[in-house]
């Protein structure tokens, strides 16, 4: 058992490094600024970032995991919160508490094949597990599949690149709309699968993007045999206290703060069929 | 132990209570309705009082007697006194480049009720599992619940929107009371049978002059209360309740129960068991301090599931949906019981009467089985 009244209470973070990965998402590089050492995480924990006055946002931390000094937030700046907090200069104090809630099974990745699939901004979530499991000693092959808009809306180009370098990894990117720079693939990140999935024996899944896309992925996925249990996705959904008191991110009886983010495909299968639930 | 208290050793006990530094609360008559509010004595208690509820309907009119408890519950619950609707968690102060987190400050008064329904016992009990039961818990509520003193008055005249007994919560208090009391008539005085529910209640009874019950008295007491149990307003079928709630978010009947839903969140906030609640984060004028409290929240605003730039549940029928299932499906799930103890006033509440225990059963009808 634990107190909210300190699982409650946020901690001063300064801003040591920002960079703008896209026209509008934002990664922040941040220390600790009250003396004491950083979080740690396991990939795709949640931390609840703010701006005191402002309020609070759950973002899962984009850094590697291993990473004792600092950490690092990628947030899309779409509503007040959020705007507020990518605006943070370097020097300036955000807010964060945490870690909450469930991570990527990294663990059931030994001696595996891993499919991770991201949509947008949904790669920063998996970008923790993607360095931690890419710099295991014992892992099979990895599939990578990433979608989003338009080339300018991927994230973290510079890491898919090297990814792409490493023996057994296999990069597939595709976008929704190709303007005149793209010349690769064009559509759904489903449409990526059949490339994907040849050089994958029975992998584990890890799924991060939007609702729709969670939706059709893994059903596609479970078509192709993969077993449900073995899909893994993040589900996000409003939140306010991330610890499962304030009640704002169920998603039917489930408490996406305490049971989630990650969770696998097969508890939230049925649901996410529903229409706003 | 079972014990009798006369009237006015039900005087002294909320003295003695008063001597020690309690609040007593009680139900009185404010707002032209009955609510739990402070007490000096016991006089003001709302004495030859009876409500009359209904589906969006709700008024109080004398009794022939001078009954002390010949009500049902009010608007609020005991819900506003262990878990208030605004508290403030913590501030932030700037101490020259750096913001301190401090969390606020905990000042309880210690709370005693006088006249607690079953129902509210049992709501509190479900409190305990929500906020309690976790891994994280709130420290606020938990030093609220610690120091307060209940004394529980069993229902002998459920209301017309009562349906306790189908939630098994009523109408005699089973536990969560310091101690408990059956209000009767014996030759035209009121008696109050009563039995201790913890050492703090037995020797707090001991304080005051009570004796043992008669033969008659003990009759009397458990008839009363078991004619409550036969006489509830409405019932509700809860074999299958929640299993059929949660495989039916798809059901016709969400959507024509929307279009008289007005989405006014009154029966969250009249609910002694919602328990959801919203951020508020301010600062000072001069950016010196922030402050970031809490308040109830309701289910049914569209604020509730926003995110990304839109509501997850834009639709009423989403929301109503959400906020029933969870309160009889979900609940059983995330706590181990369901959030209804069939006090029934998200039925008086509703300003335009939406019942539950009417709407569920015509949902299972147009359901093969």
């Amino acid at each position: 058992m634990r107190d909210s009244a300190t699982g409650l209470i946020p901690r001063p973070f300064t801003v040591v490094a920002r960079r703008e990965e896209t026209h509008d998402v934002t990664t922040l590089m941040v220390e600790p600024a009250d003396g004491r050492s950083c979080f740690e995480f396991a990939p795709a924990q949640i931390g609840m970032i703010g701006v005191p006055g402002v309020g609070e946002v759950p973002i899962s931390f984009s850094n590697h995991p291993d990473s004792t000094r600092c950490l690092a937030v990628t947030i899309r700046a779409v509503g007040a919160i959020t705007k507020a907090i990518t605006s943070a200069g370097i020097g300036d104090s955000i807010s964060i508490r945490g870690p909450y809630g469930t991570h990527w099974p990294v663990d059931r990745t030994r001696g595996r094949d891993v499919l991770f699939v991201a949509g947008g901004v949904g790669l920063a979530p998996l970008r923790s597990a993607i360095f931690a499991v890419a710099e295991s000693d014992d892992r099979g092959s990895l599939g990578i599949v990433y979608g989003a808009q338009t080339r300018g809306d991927m994230l973290f180009r510079g890491d898919l690149e090297i990814w792409a370098e490493l023996e057994n990894v296999s990069v597939w990117l595709t976008v929704d709309r190709p303007g005149e720079t793209w010349s690769g693939n064009v559509g759904l990140v489903t449409g990526l699968f059949d490339g994907a999935l040849e050089s994958l024996d029975r992998p584990l899944v890890m799924m991060c993007g939007p609702d729709a896309m969670i939706r059709n992925a893994c059903a596609e996925l479970v078509r192709r045999g993969v077993e449900a249990t073995e899909i893994w996705v993040t589900m996000e959904r409003n939140m306010k206290c991330g610890v499962g008191l304030c009640g704002h991110c169920q998603f039917g009886p489930l408490f996406l703060c305490r049971e989630g983010p990650v969770l696998p495909y097969d508890r939230i299968a049925d649901l996410i069929e529903i229409r706003e639930v | 132990m079972s014990f009798v208290l006369e009237r006015s050793g039900l005087g002294q006990l909320a003295d003695s209570l008063q001597e020690d530094g309690f609040t007593v609360y009680g139900p009185v008559v404010a707002d032209r309705a009955i609510r739990y509010r402070p007490i000096e004595h016991i006089d003001e208690l709302a004495i030859g009082i009876r409500d009359v509820q209904g589906p969006g309907t709700y008024h109080l009119v004398e009794r022939p007697d001078d009954a002390m408890f010949g009500h049902t519950v009010g608007v609020t619950s005991l819900k506003e006194l262990f878990f208030p609707p605004h508290r403030t968690v913590w501030t932030a102060t700037r101490d020259g480049t750096s913001l301190v987190y401090a969390a606020a400050p905990q000042e309880h008064p210690r709370v005693a009720v006088i006249g607690a329904r079953s129902c509210e016992l049992a709501a509190l009990a479900i409190h305990d599992r929500v906020l309690l039961g976790g891994e994280y818990v709130d420290p606020d509520y938990r030093a609220r619940r610690a120091g307060a003193f209940i004394v529980s008055v069993d229902c002998t005249e459920p209301g017309e929107v009562c349906f306790c007994a189908s939630m098994g919560a009523g109408p005699a208090a089973t536990g969560g009371f310091d101690l408990a009391l059956t209000e009767i008539q014996i030759d035209g005085g009121w008696e109050y049978v009563g039995r201790c529910g913890s050492e703090i209640g037995e020797a707090r009874l001991a304080r005051v002059p009570h004796r043992a019950p008669d033969q008659l008295e003990i009759v009397e007491a458990r008839s009363a209360v078991s004619t409550a149990s036969t006489s509830m307003g409405r019932d509700l079928e809860t074999l299958g309740l929640a299993g059929f709630l949660g495989s039916h978010r798809e059901h016709p009947r969400w959507a024509e129960i929307a279009e008289r839903c007005l989405a006014c969140g009154n029966c969250t906030q009249a609910c002694p068991t919602c328990f959801c609640t919203s951020t508020i984060d301010t600062s000072s004028l001069d950016g010196f301090t922030a402050t970031r409290s809490t308040r109830w929240d309701s289910c049914f605003s569209l604020d509730f599931s926003f995110m990304g730039g839109r509501p997850q549940r834009s639709t009423i029928d989403a929301r109503y949906r959400q906020w029933l299932t969870h309160k009889l499906s979900g609940w059983v799930d995330q706590f181990g019981t369901s959030g209804c103890v069939g006090c029934g006033r998200c039925i008086t509440w509703c300003p335009v009467g939406i019942d539950f225990t009417v709407e569920i059963p015509l949902m299972m009808e147009t359901v093969d089985a």
